[in-house]
C-alpha cells in the first residue's frame, strides 16, 4: 500500500464557510473509485502539537497508482490547487510513503487515529535507523492500547521539516494514547532516547508533528 | 494502571568517563552547572559514584551519577522541561571536550517492573 498523509492547517481567517469549502475540495480529490482505495479527512482533536486542523490521509494500491492520482486533474492536481490557496490554507506538512512494518491485534472499526511525523537528521549510520524502525514497531507489541500500528519511511516530504518517518497508531479511544502509550516504560525508558538531546543516541529533530483524530474504518489494518 | 502507578522510583544514570585526569574537574562542573537545574526539574540526586575510588591523574575514572524521580509522569515532566531549556544541551556541548565517553539510561528496581508495565 502506498500512503499520503497531509496535516492541513486552515487559514484562521477563512471561517466556517472557508472550512466547508476546504473540506469539500479535499473530499472531492479523494473520491474512491479512481486510484484512491482508502481515505480519511478528519478534524484533529484538541491537544495536538504541530498537528494541523485536519488529517488528510489517502491510500493507493502502489506507487504508480499514486503517481497517476498526482497527475489527475480531478485528483492530485485539484488537491494541489486547494492546498496552495492561502485564503483557505495556511500550512501543510506532507509525507508520501510506502506502508512499512505493521501490526494488528484485532479488527477495530472506529476509535482514535494518531500519527507522528518525525525527521531523523543526525543518525550516525543506517544501522541506527534500522534499530529505531524496529523499536518503534515493537511499541505495538508491548503497549496494550495500541491496536493497529505501522512505522514507515518517507519517500517525499514537505512542510516544516524534511520528514523521514511516519509512525501511525490506532486506539479504541484517545485515552489509550495519552495514558498507556505515554506511561509505558518502552516509551520513556527505552525508545525516547532517540528523541532526547541529553542521550547519546539522540538523532531525531525535536520539532515533531504529533496529531490525532477520530476515525471510522481503519487506515492501518489490512484492507478487507 | 496498577495500584502502585506513579509511586515507583525511576533512576536516571549518567555514566561518564571523563578524559584522563579530568574526572574531578568534570564532576565539579556538573555539580555547579548541571545539578541545580536538574533539581529544579524535580530530579533528586541519589548517588555520585566513582571507579576506581580515587582520582586518577594519568588515566580515566568512571563516574556514575544517579538521580531519581517518582513515577513516569515525573519522568516526562523532568524530560519536557530539560528539552525546553537550552542550558541543558548547552552544558553537554560545553563539557564535550572533557568527556571521553558517556551514556545515559533509565532504570528501576526489578520489583517495580510489573507495576511500571501495568499501564
Amino acid at each position: 500500500m502506498f500512503k499520503l498523509t497531509k496535516l492541513v492547517t486552515a487559514n484562521p481567517e477563512s471561517g466556517v464557510e472557508g472550512r466547508a469549502k476546504l473540506e469539500a475540495g479535499l473530499k472531492a480529490a479523494s473520491l474512491p473509485g479512481g486510484t484512491v482505495v482508502r481515505s480519511m479527512l478528519q478534524p484533529t482533536i484538541p491537544g495536538v502539537y504541530n498537528g494541523g486542523d485536519y488529517i488528510w490521509h489517502l491510500q493507493f494500491a502502489d506507487e504508480p497508482a499514486y503517481r497517476a492520482w498526482q497527475a489527475d486533474a480531478s485528483g492530485g492536481k485539484a488537491a494541489e490547487a486547494v492546498l496552495a490557496d492561502k485564503a483557505q490554507v495556511s500550512h501543510v506538512d506532507s509525507a508520501a510513503y510506502i506502508g512499512g512494518k505493521s501490526g494488528s491485534k484485532y479488527d477495530l472499526q472506529s476509535g482514535a487515529y494518531r500519527t507522528l511525523l518525525l525527521s531523523v537528521n543526525r543518525a550516525p549510520n543506517e544501522a541506527a535507523i534500522e534499530r529505531f524502525d524496529f523499536e518503534t514497531y515493537e511499541m505495538g507489541l508491548y503497549i496494550p492500547t495500541i491496536i493497529n500500528w505501522q512505522v514507515s519511511r518517507v519517500l517525499e516530504a514537505s512542510g516544516a521539516r524534511k520528514w523521514t518517518h511516519v509512525w501511525e497508531q490506532e486506539y479504541v479511544e484517545i485515552g489509550g494514547l495519552h495514558g498507556a502509550y505515554m506511561m509505558h516504560p518502552h516509551h520513556w525508558g527505552y525508545i525516547d532516547r532517540w528523541y532526547d538531546p541529553e542521550c547519546t543516541d539522540y538523532m531525531i529533530d525535536t520539532y515533531l508533528c504529533h496529531t490525532f483524530c477520530n476515525f471510522e474504518g481503519s487506515m492501518i489494518a489490512p484492507k478487507g | 494502571m496498577g495500584d502502585n502507578a506513579g509511586s515507583e522510583t525511576i533512576y536516571i544514570l549518567d555514566q561518564v568517563t571523563p578524559k584522563p585526569g579530568q574526572a574531578e574537574a568534570f564532576l565539579k562542573t556538573y555539580m555547579e552547572k548541571y545539578a541545580p537545574a536538574a533539581q529544579a526539574r524535580g530530579m533528586t540526586l541519589v548517588h555520585r559514584w566513582v571507579a576506581p575510588p580515587m582520582w586518577l591523574k594519568e588515566q580515566s575514572n568512571s563516574l556514575f551519577i544517579i538521580w531519581s524521580v517518582q513515577g513516569a509522569r515525573a519522568w516526562w515532566q523532568m524530560s519536557f522541561l530539560g528539552r525546553r531549556d537550552p542550558a541543558v544541551s548547552g552544558f553537554w556541548e560545553e563539557t564535550r571536550p572533557m568527556i571521553e565517553k558517556r551514556h545515559r539510561c533509565f532504570l528501576s528496581d526489578v520489583a517495580d517492573v510489573e507495576s511500571l508495565c501495568n499501564v
